[in-house]
């Protein structure tokens, strides 16, 4: 509470950049964890996370008043303006206090309590497991094999405890390359392909600059030709450009040198540094923030940030990995300089395209787990969590989730998730709400004891599904083809995504879109789906209630109570016939529900929209049906 | 010239089809009749295609070693390359398919010769009627008549015979005013805003000329419809600069002072001439796919095409703005009237009228305000680019580029989906209907279309293909609709990436 200077400031404007002419006028509150500004005619109030600030710049004070411009993490601008100086410097030194914490434990995780119905802070820590995972990917362990080589974080401090290697690696083998890699962090299995029985490996860079060879290191990959029967061969996939290799090379680091590794096909991809990325983010945002640009310059400009050529090369090198394991069925090493930036990205998204498991919301949630927490992306550093020199800050997570948005843009049938679920994770890494990101790997976060101390995202978002579902999910899709799915890599196809980048400039002004419609038919489907089957239940509990009725009915011989009795059947006649038309609506809506191309889902939406009424009709009629026999029973 | 001598060889075998883009190739047997090219594989029957030739933008062709290859830019945006192993053959093919392509008059048009394969349940040339379209813009106001001003097309070529103008002006002002105006297109009323009784009305451009010459029946035909308040505007789509030069040629603009509540508004909305290398550049763009994305960028940027589409939009929202915001009444012109203008008249409608976002209601938009409204189809739209031709020009193809924004950012507004404009947009280039022959209302009835064409109207309102352009999201709502023109929110048009459609699996290494 120190940090604050104010906690409340009136008569504050805040700008619309691309609306001027609307006046919101508000009242700004800080509190420990939140910037809140009420306007009581704009509705819903805006809510910011301290974490999701980047910068708060002060700017030249004019006659309107003396402005403050916020920029966040998720790309939002607030631009305020304060009636009073004195104001906006007591907002903007609490801002500057309260924006970069030093230590975890003021991070907003640890104080943070779930809203309302609350859940076990369990919720959500246990769904990854390696060695679960790796069973899924039916590994065949006389080829791949366990091991606890890395127990207590001994070998490298970066990777998890358990690793998979080659069967016939020794445990020599795996420290001896261990040390010859950077940061020890050396080749391991990573996916697993088990048609033909391909692998993806991960590692660092080979300290060739510094020791010239190894020959633990040599074997290890040698093992891992072996253990892929189907190829003699396996390819590297340095995710650097040649030229970068090299200057790492004069370092003490490099690539590995050929001519001690035979059958080994070395590929250099060219994805840029986490420094060249920072900087292509930095010029995006400005064109982003620019709302005088005409649509030629905004194009420019989009070209001069290169964000979308970055965006395209981490694809196009994910889509090489996959169709060397594809189509020379060759095991892939993929490695950067340290391997837990390029190849993080490069890793997951080939995994994605190759295993259709990793494109439902718990793959997705895996994959994450694996190939960016597991195996030691530093959050922490790259999202500026903690306050630390910019230096290591990169957006290099905002890409692999940009990348995963445009092919879900190429292919909207095959993921189960829709772009808010791509948004909610992408926030909640800033927002720092939760403890699943914070530390650069999983050894800080055992140490840490996030799982007892903090609340998991997956936990949270678990209580939510509805809204990241994704209507035109098809589970089937491209099945011939085993779920995989390549993506184009024309420039053509690689878009800017305005969902993310411009999302909150026009939030307020958006129309209905086609996904939120079928969104919204979806549930109504799934609302009256439920619904006909708890009526059909009560139908067949009251079909055999007035069965025995009318068992009772033939033994009474009062006239009264025969007729109640016909009028019971005649109800009974009714209620049959609805249900005969009920189990059409079931069918109907589960024809829906399996439909599997966005024209076929279109075409039945629109049976649906017209057989909406009647199907409403129907269940009404169903019910009063079952009033009236209730009340008699 | 008969078809039949410009044909010198009617089938050539052995013959390589590459879709280009889908790195695709199939080889059969190239046909060449009056009006098609058609491909098929002899052994198996199902990869036959036809290919109009009016579809054919521009061909070229390349000698090599053994072969000829014929490159064929077609005017929906596909690219088709044949590779002909015979090459006497194939040059003689190449010739005829140039000459049947060079053939530029409308009478030997592939509409003439065309039998629907359809059975006509509904007949496209009656399904529009001018007189129900007029009731239901009046809505029985009484304010406004139709007037068979123009009768026999005196007065003015481009219009209809039946006009709608306001109740208080009679036949010798408008014959008056359509002097005034170039080409003799009077303002006319385009639309009515009942709820608060502004209109929207068209023209072309005064003949005030460099003395500022009046013509006060004009004057008196503006201000017969203003009915709301006493302010209006005078939206001309062209720069201040260029509607002053265009003075010294008999042109110009309505001098002020002699229409004092007249409010005139600038927009610089690019004469028509440009947009065709615009599009050029586009299209080039969009077909290359191995560039880098900063040359993709940089040539999107540098074709200008999304700015063109920005500054239409941009004009019609501030349409909107004075009719709807406002009340007021609204003149839309430029130099003639019929291109720019009616663009910005029928966006408008769009943005106002629910009905002209049902299927029926924008064939009944097309027919009222580019049919009858005399945009010159034939000129602009015989060739989509890569020309010389100075009337040539994808107006209507912006318009629905514009009408395909708007449908983006309101999806659940519109009863047609996106296949519907690309179609509209195919078939305005070439077809096997007469409903975008010849260049105004006048000269269809000339040439007899009813009676010599089927309708594209009568194809598309088959119960069986109309199913194909309805949006399932589509939910009838009374609100205004208004796009945003921010540059991110203006998207490149799908249609011109037709052929990233595709499947690839292409090798690596």
């Amino acid at each position: 509470m120190d940090y604050l200077q104010t906690t409340k400031v009136d008569k504050v404007t805040l700008k619309d950049r691309f609306n001027p002419s609307f006046e919101n006028n508000g009242t700004l509150h800080l509190t420990a964890t939140h910037l809140i500004f009420i306007n009581p005619a704009v509705n819903p109030e805006l809510w910011l996370s301290y974490s999701h600030i980047a910068t708060v710049e002060k700017q030249q004070i004019s006659i309107k008043g003396a402005p403050l411009k916020i920029v966040c993490k998720d790309f939002r601008v607030l631009n305020f303006v304060f009636y009073k100086e004195r104001d906006c410097q007591d907002v903007y030194v609490s801002l500057q206090n309260l924006t970069k914490p030093v230590n975890y434990a003021e991070l907003h995780a640890f104080t943070y309590e779930p809203p309302g119905s609350k859940w076990p802070r369990s919720d959500g820590w246990n769904i990854f497991e390696f060695e679960a995972e790796m069973t899924r990917l039916e590994v065949p362990s006389d080829l791949w094999r366990k091991t606890d080589i890395n127990k207590d974080y001994k070998l490298c401090p970066t990777y998890p405890e358990v690793l998979y290697v080659p069967a016939t690696a020794t445990e020599e083998t795996l420290t001896g390359s261990a040390s010859f890699r950077s940061r020890g962090r050396l080749p391991v299995l990573t996916y697993y392909h088990k048609y033909n029985k391909t692998a993806l490996c991960r590692s660092s860079q080979p300290l060739t600059g510094m020791r010239g060879r190894s020959v633990d290191d040599e074997q290890l990959l040698q093992a891992v030709i072996q253990s892929n029967p189907k190829s003699p061969v396996m390819y590297i996939v340095d995710t650097r450009p040649k030229i970068n290799a090299m200057a790492n090379k004069a370092a003490g680091k490099g690539y590995e040198n050929l001519d001690n590794y035979p059958n080994v096909l070395y590929r250099f991809r060219g994805i840029q540094n986490i420094h060249v990325m920072r900087e292509s983010l930095q010029k995006l945002s400005e064109v982003i923030e620019n709302p005088a640009l005409n649509a030629g310059e905004f194009f420019d400009s989009l070209d001069s940030s290169s964000w979308l050529k970055h965006i395209r090369s981490v694809i196009d090198t994910s889509r090489f990995i996959a169709l060397a394991m594809l189509m020379d069925n060759a095991s892939v090493l993929c490695h950067c300089s340290d391997g837990w930036d390029r190849t993080a990205q490069t890793c997951a998204l080939a995994s994605l395209f190759l295993d259709p498991y990793y494109r439902t919301i718990k793959g997705y949630q895996i994959l994450i787990e694996k190939d960016w927490l597991a195996f030691g992306h530093k959050f922490n550093c790259r999202c500026g969590l903690l306050r630390r020199e910019n230096r290591e800050v990169s957006p290099v997570f905002t890409q692999f989730i940009d990348c995963t948005w445009q092919i879900m843009q190429q292919f909207p049938f095959a993921f189960e998730f829709n772009e808010q679920f791509l948004l909610t994770i992408h926030d909640h890494v800033y927002s720092c709400q939760f403890g699943n990101f914070l530390g650069n790997c999983q050894q800080d976060r055992r140490k840490e004891s996030l799982s007892e101390k903090t609340y998991s995202l997956w936990g949270y978002m678990c209580k939510q599904l509805a809204t990241y579902l994704n209507p035109y999910y098809d589970p089937n899709f491209n099945a011939d083809k085993r779920g995989i799915i390549i993506p184009l890599i024309n420039p053509q196809c690689i878009r800017f995504w305005s969902g993310m980048y411009n999302r909150h400039a026009f939030a307020h002004s958006k129309s209905e879109t086609i996904e939120d419609r079928a969104t919204r038919i979806y549930a109504d489907n799934k609302k009256l789906e439920k619904e006909i089957s708890a009526i059909s239940e009560e139908i067949a509990l009251l079909e055999n209630k007035s069965a025995e009725g009318q068992v009772n009915g033939s033994i009474c011989e009062n006239p009264e109570d025969e007729d109640e009795n016909s009028n019971l059947q005649l109800n009974h006649d009714l209620k049959t016939m609805d249900s005969s038309t009920t189990e059409i609506d079931v069918q109907q809506a589960t024809e829906i529900v399996d439909s599997n191309t966005l024209s076929e889902f279109e075409q039945l939406a629109v049976q649906d929209s017209i057989s909406d009424g009647n199907e409403v009709k129907n269940t009404e009629m169903t019910k009063d049906v079952n009033y009236t026999i209730s009340d008699e029973a | 010239m008969e078809f039949m001598d410009i044909i010198k060889t009617p089938q050539v075998e052995n013959v390589t089809f590459t879709m280009v883009g889908e790195r695709k190739s199939v080889s059969g047997t190239l046909c060449l009749t009056s009006h098609q090219l058609i491909f098929f594989d002899k052994e198996n029957k199902k990869d036959e295609l036809w290919i109009f030739i009016s579809s054919i933008d521009s061909l070229e062709k390349k000698i090599t070693d053994s072969s000829l290859v014929v490159n064929i830019r077609c005017k929906n945006f596909r690219n088709i390359q044949l590779t002909i192993g015979d090459i006497t053959k194939a040059s003689d093919a190449f010739e005829s398919i140039e000459k049947l392509v060079k053939i530029n008059e409308i009478d030997k048009h592939h509409a003439f010769y065309y039998n629907p394969n359809f059975a006509i349940t509904e007949d496209g040339w009656k399904s529009f009627n001018l007189e129900t379209e007029y009731a239901r813009l009046t809505a029985g106001s009484r304010d406004f008549r139709v007037l068979e001003v123009n009768k026999g097309f005196k007065i003015c070529s481009s219009y209809p015979e039946r006009c709608l103008v306001p109740s208080s002006v009679n036949e010798n002002i408008i014959c008056k005013s359509a002097k005034f105006r170039y080409l003799g297109r009077f303002p006319i009323v385009s639309y009515i805003y009942h709820a608060k009784k502004a209109v929207l009305m068209r023209s072309s451009q005064p003949l005030s000329g460099p003395n500022e010459l009046r013509c006060k029946e004009d004057e008196k035909l503006l201000n017969a419809a203003i009915f709301g308040p006493k302010h209006c505007y005078i939206v001309d789509t062209r720069l201040t600069n260029y509607a002053t030069n265009i003075k010294n040629k008999g042109g110009g603009v309505e001098p002020s002072c002699y229409y004092p509540q007249w409010h005139r508004i600038h927009r610089g909305i690019e004469n028509y001439n440009s947009l065709k290398d615009s599009l050029t550049k586009l299209v080039e763009a969009t077909s290359d796919f191995d560039c880098s994305s900063s040359a993709w960028l940089s040539r999107v940027s540098s074709s200008n095409w999304l700015n063109h589409v920005r500054s239409i939009l941009n004009t019609a929202c501030f349409v909107i703005g004075y009719l709807f915001d406002e009340g007021a009444t609204v003149l839309v012109h430029g130099s003639d009237g019929m291109d720019a203008t009616l663009q910005i008249t029928s966006l408008a409608q769009i943005m106002i009228d629910q009905d002209c976002r049902t299927i029926r209601g924008f064939q009944a938009l097309i027919e009222r305000e580019w049919l009858l409204g005399g945009h010159p189809f034939s000129s602009r739209c015989s060739k989509l680019c890569n020309t010389q031709d100075i009337s040539t020009s994808p107006v209507f193809l912006l318009f629905l580029d514009c009408v395909w924004q708007l449908q983006q950012q309101h999806p659940c507004f519109f009863e047609f989906n996106e296949e519907f404009l690309r179609v509209l947009g195919h078939k305005a280039y070439s077809s096997e209907f007469g409903t975008f022959l010849y260049d105004s209302h006048a000269q269809r009835l000339q040439a007899q279309l009813p009676k010599r064409t089927c309708s594209l109207w009568s194809y598309i309102n088959q119960a069986t293909v109309i199913n194909d352009y309805i949006n399932p999201s589509y939910e009838m709502r009374k609100q205004i609709i208004r796009p945003s023109t921010v540059p991110h929110c203006i998207v490149c048009m799908k249609i011109y990436l037709c052929h990233y459609n595709v499947y690839e699996w292409s090798s690596h290494g």
